[in-house]
């Protein structure tokens, strides 16, 4: 019935302002993209508990896991902002900067890997990097432990909850586990998918159905649920690259300028854009894109230009809008 | 008896009488012990954490860490293979270092005759895939070794820091830092040549030297110019790459074994 509802309210609206093959095509893949079909893996050793998750959110918003005291991860993913920044790199302790851009962590449980050129195998792992990371909070996670575990509150409060003080197996857990509890499926796209014709604008559908096109084919690298294929791509930013993402990994030439594609879920909440926050508007990602990219020799296929009027652009944006769950305020 | 010889009768009963106060033997275990002992040399002389020296090429330095992953540590005899270790984290600083590893390991092995020790440098890929999370804080995996690259969740195989003056205004101004990592720049199953015949019950050390010059001056290899390449990681870019696969061959060709 709802899927009825669905094909009948897309029809209706979009009928005058797309073709009708691009309509079919929209309708192809739009059924399977409630973010409720996704099926989040949870380790073994790692189950979530609502007292492990009150513990985690404690942490993550917890300075003294910085060297100085100065910041928390909640610095950096700020819950107005998708649990993003609003700067291209995010202030670390002692005056530096993160190399990279502070991605969301809206959904990062749904993730098969972190980090941007997705070298890191589990949430539990990627927890390490910031606190590890000179440039970030260059506390250590042994040393964070040696500071937890001096915290009557926490010496208490990990008790409770794991019935051993804070190591690197339960710091780690349980700050993962809070993050695995981000979870973000309510914007008015969801609810547009789910039978609500009016949820979003008909300037918005018809961006849907632009994003969806052949001719902008956003979809080949934004699919699914998350709109993300999760692949590590080339998105063709620059033609030679400063931080050359998956190649630090595979140190493979092919792999040079690659990063994880990230999830255009909430994009309107996590800007500034790209790997290092090059972009600070969604027309200025859009301009690139139409541009076809710098030519970088890995550049992604699909990164070819294409030409859009002004009230396509709009409407594309008003798309992307759409996809913001606004409990994140 | 005239009075000298009962003096030295008297002194010796008073230090037999001694004696008898010390426990009457040491407690020896059954077993023949090797002791590997890591030392960072150049031009012949060991190089300490802190340590200033100038290397062959006349460059004023001062090492600051140098710490590795070895791997399956075996010593070969004519008939014997003993295995050590299946990998172990060297800290040059040694006893008391921040991480709490050493330079020196023991090992008990059965007696006999080796001509070879054969051990991997850095950590072949299943160890490498290990969650340090999971480990206890002595394990050489764990998060105490300060070797691991979360961002890739890999270790670092090797890690060596120095600071050096390449301008002579007499102060270490600038940093030499190699962190080799990834499958691709470890070394396994390199063989180095030893004479160690060791009976039951006796303790032999092996110095296991690495020469700072062989690494960076090889008369018979690529050598990194300290003056124009001063700071490198494994894998920012190419030449970076580069850089770290000549300084883990070298590193690799640097080590030698000298019996105490």
């Amino acid at each position: 019935m709802k899927q009825v509802a669905l094909y009948l309210s897309i029809v209706f609206v979009s009928v005058s302002c797309s073709t009708k093959k691009e309509t079919d095509a929209v309708l192809k893949i739009i059924n399977p993209l409630s973010i409720e079909s996704l099926k989040m893996e949870i380790p073994e050793n790692n189950p979530q508990s609502e007292s492990k998750i009150r513990l985690g959110a404690r942490l993550f918003f917890e300075p003294a896991l910085s060297r100085d005291s100065s910041i928390s991860c909640g610095s950096c993913h700020l819950k107005e902002y998708a649990f993003s920044d609003t700067v291209a790199l995010s202030d670390g302790v002692g005056n530096k900067k993160a190399a990279r851009n502070s991605p969301t962590i809206v959904n990062v449980g749904y993730q098969p890997h972190f980090m941007s050129e997705g070298g890191v195998k589990t949430l539990e792992l990627q927890v390490i990097a910031p606190l590890e990371n000179e440039d970030e909070m260059a506390l250590g996670v042994i040393e964070a432990c040696r500071r937890l575990n001096q915290i009557p509150y926490y010496q208490d409060f990990f008790q409770r909850v794991w019935g051993d003080s804070a190591t690197p197996f339960t710091l780690t857990r349980s700050l993962a586990s809070f993050e695995r509890s981000i979870v973000g499926g309510k914007s008015p796209f969801d609810d547009f998918i789910d039978g609500d014709s009016a949820a979003i604008s008909k300037n918005a559908i018809n961006g849907m159905s632009l994003f969806y096109s052949d001719r902008l084919a956003c979809n080949t690298c934004h699919s699914g649920p998350l709109l993300t294929n999760f692949k590590i791509e080339n998105n063709g930013l620059a033609a030679e690259y400063g931080d050359n993402g998956l190649f630090r990994l595979t140190l493979d030439p092919e792999d040079k300028g690659k990063f994880k594609v990230p999830s255009l879920r909430n994009i309107s909440k996590t800007f500034p854009y790209m790997h290092d926050g090059r972009f600070k508007t969604l027309d200025e990602v859009i301009d690139h894109y139409a541009r076809g990219g710098e030519s970088h020799p890995n550049q992604h296929q699909a990164i070819n230009g294409f030409e859009l009027t002004d009230r396509e652009k709009n409407d594309l944006i008003d798309f992307l809008e759409s996809l913001t769950d606004n409990r994140f305020q | 008896m005239n009075l000298s010889k009962y003096i030295l009768i008297v002194l010796l009963s008073a230090l037999i009488g001694c004696k008898s106060e010390v426990p009457p033997f040491e407690l020896i275990e059954q077993d023949p012990k090797v002791v590997l002992t890591f030392n960072l040399v150049s031009q012949g002389q060991e190089i300490a954490v802190g340590d200033e020296f100038v290397d062959s090429q006349q460059w004023p330095l001062t090492l600051s860490t140098l710490k590795m992953y070895l791997s399956d540590i075996i010593l070969l005899g004519a008939s014997e293979e003993t295995k050590l270790a299946d990998v172990e984290l060297v800290d040059i600083a040694g006893k008391g270092s921040a991480t709490g590893f050493n330079s020196s390991y023991s090992y008990i092995i059965p007696e006999g005759d080796y001509d070879q020790l054969r051990m991997s440098i850095g950590l072949p890929s299943d160890l490498n895939a290990t969650d340090p999370t999971v480990m206890p804080a002595s394990d050489p995996l764990s998060l105490q070794g300060a070797m691991y690259w979360d961002w890739a969740t890999m270790y670092v195989f090797i890690m060596m820091e120095a600071r050096i003056d390449t301008n002579s205004d007499l102060e270490y101004d600038d940093n030499i830092a190699f962190h080799t990592g990834l499958d691709t720049l470890f070394r396994s199953e390199r063989s180095y040549a030893l004479t160690l015949d060791i009976p039951a019950f006796a303790k032999d050390t092996l110095h296991i030297d690495i020469d700072w010059d062989k690494i960076f001056h090889p008369a018979d290899g690529k050598r990194i110019d300290l003056s124009t390449t001063p700071f490198f990681h494994a894998n920012v870019d190419e030449d970076a790459l580069a850089a770290s696969r000549i300084f883990t061959d070298n590193f690799v060709k640097s080590i030698s074994i000298r019996e105490q």
